[in-house]
């Protein structure tokens, strides 16, 4: 293996979207952007939500869209171990960093017009949730939920959507 | 009238015969399912593992913070416990085995003492605790086939609010883990506070974690601090448990459907197989009757001419 080279994965609950040798992974914590190199100390973190950028042993960029999570970077003998999947095992690497995630997307997987139109939905649902709020929101429905939750969410719907379309390059 | 026997059983035979198509068409269906269900368990486990690690390691580094959220309270007076079984039965013992293992556990918590809230995933659970008198708090159903991460997402924002909010001071979870193909076992897993990663090697609890595991050499960065970091990790620990718990039940299911099925198919087998035996029988009993009977008939004639 060359230098400069560690392990990295990248495991939602349902799948292993990356798995791999890596020479850098750029990320932001709740404390700030986070570039790991090979040789950084042990870790571990929180993942805020935006893009997060692998740089491949082979030379290529992956771009993720990561809706938040945790991250570790571990440099324990023998962490790297097992870190076999996508082209093979990796012999040799000191460090592994692991990304859990929630829900995350490879640039390439994502769905633009899916994403374009639940930003639509989303952001109306913010101005109506918002424009209902100041003038008496006692037209809501019975048994809905109260309107800052509904808000809350809607907020977040948007706010992945966007993300989603940043990432996948076509955001304005 | 023996022809009457016969076609009574000819009638059993084929609709035992239209059984065993529909019990052999599920399991053919369960076969076929149990493998995508096993290999989202395999996909998952990467995520699990991840998270384990990261909260021993965190866990590690700030035991007073641990020890709030980490380690089995000794007399419990809150408890929730969620039971997660199947949306459909035809499945031999798997709802039922759970379902037995919940009741008993709710029992035993409530002889300690302790007030105990219910909730339950899949279908089969709400009639199961309605009829013996036990209130459910929540029912969740749908997602007992084939669980999203939403769903996980759901169910653990829903059981793990009032141990957050401090209203209770452990959670537990009974359901089916799919050790293998051939293996499966009930098990009551507790949720929240999160079970100390080596608590079985460990008496002195917290204190001795810091040399657990060999993802604690050295020095470790933590962004943000242990202690916030513990509070977002737990629901996420919890949430990952239920997933993993609701795919392996799914497995589970399967599994024991096609257990089932398959036993319900042999024994269909073996009913037309006795049915058909017993029709002959039937059959030739009424042929020999007839066959007398026409015997018997000439004779009296012949006689009767002779005469």
């Amino acid at each position: 293996m060359p230098d400069g080279v560690f392990g990295v994965e990248v495991v939602t609950p349902e799948q292993s979207l990356v798995a791999g040798g890596a020479s850098s992974v750029v990320l932001a914590t709740s404390e700030g952007a986070l570039t790991v190199l090979d040789g950084h100390t042990p870790l571990v973190g929180d993942v805020v939500p935006g893009q997060v950028k692998v740089d491949l042993a082979d030379g290529t960029l992956l771009r993720l869209a990561v809706h938040g999570g945790f991250v570790q970077v571990d440099t324990s003998p023998g962490a790297a171990e097992g870190l076999a999947e996508g082209d093979g095992p990796l012999p040799g690497l000191s460090t592994r960093v692991t990304l859990l995630v929630g829900i995350a997307e490879l640039s390439e997987e994502i769905d633009v017009p899916r994403a374009e139109r639940a930003r639509e939905v989303a952001a109306q649902r913010v101005a109506e949730l918002k424009s209902g709020r100041s003038g008496g929101a006692s037209d809501l429905p019975e048994g809905a939920e109260p309107p800052d939750v509904a808000l809350r969410e809607a907020e977040e719907a948007l706010a992945r959507a966007e993300l989603r379309l940043l990432v996948a390059g076509s955001g304005e | 009238m023996a022809g009457g026997q016969e076609r009574v059983l000819r009638r059993r035979i084929r609709s035992v015969q239209s059984t065993r198509k529909i019990t052999k068409a599920m399991e053919l269906i369960a076969a076929s399912r149990i493998v995508r269900a096993q290999a989202r368990i395999a996909a998952n486990r990467p995520y699990r593992v991840g998270m384990e690690r990261i909260l021993r390691v965190t866990a590690a580094a700030d035991p007073t913070a641990a020890k709030k959220l980490l380690g089995t309270p000794e007399s419990p007076t809150q408890v929730g416990v969620l039971a997660v079984v199947g949306d459909r039965g035809l499945a031999g013992s798997y709802n039922s085995g759970v379902l037995r293992a919940t009741e008993r556990l709710v029992a035993e918590h409530i002889r300690n003492g302790a007030q105990v809230t219910l909730w339950t995933v899949g279908k089969k659970a709400p009639g199961y605790f309605r009829y013996r008198g036990i209130e459910t708090e929540r029912s969740f159903a749908g997602m007992a086939d084939r669980p999203e991460f939403d769903d996980a997402r759901l169910v653990a924002s829903v059981v793990t609010a009032p141990f957050v909010a401090g209203e209770m001071d452990l959670v537990q979870m009974v359901s089916t883990r799919f050790i293998s193909a051939g293996t499966q076992r009930v098990e009551v897993l507790q949720m929240l506070p999160l079970p100390l990663p080596d608590e079985a090697d460990g008496d002195e609890g917290i204190d001795t974690l810091p040399s657990a595991g060999p993802g604690t050499v050295g020095y470790t960065e933590f962004e943000p601090e242990p202690e916030k970091l513990l509070a977002e990790l737990a629901p996420r620990a919890a949430e990952s448990e239920i997933f993993a718990a609701l795919l392996e039940g799914s497995a589970s299911f399967f599994t024991a459907q096609q257990r089932a099925m398959a036993a319900a198919t042999d024994n269909a087998d073996e009913l037309v197989r006795t049915l058909t035996r017993v029709m002959n029988r039937a059959r030739q009993d009424a042929i020999t009757t007839e066959i007398m009977e026409i015997v018997g008939g000439a004779e009296a004639l012949r006689q009767s001419k002779g005469a």
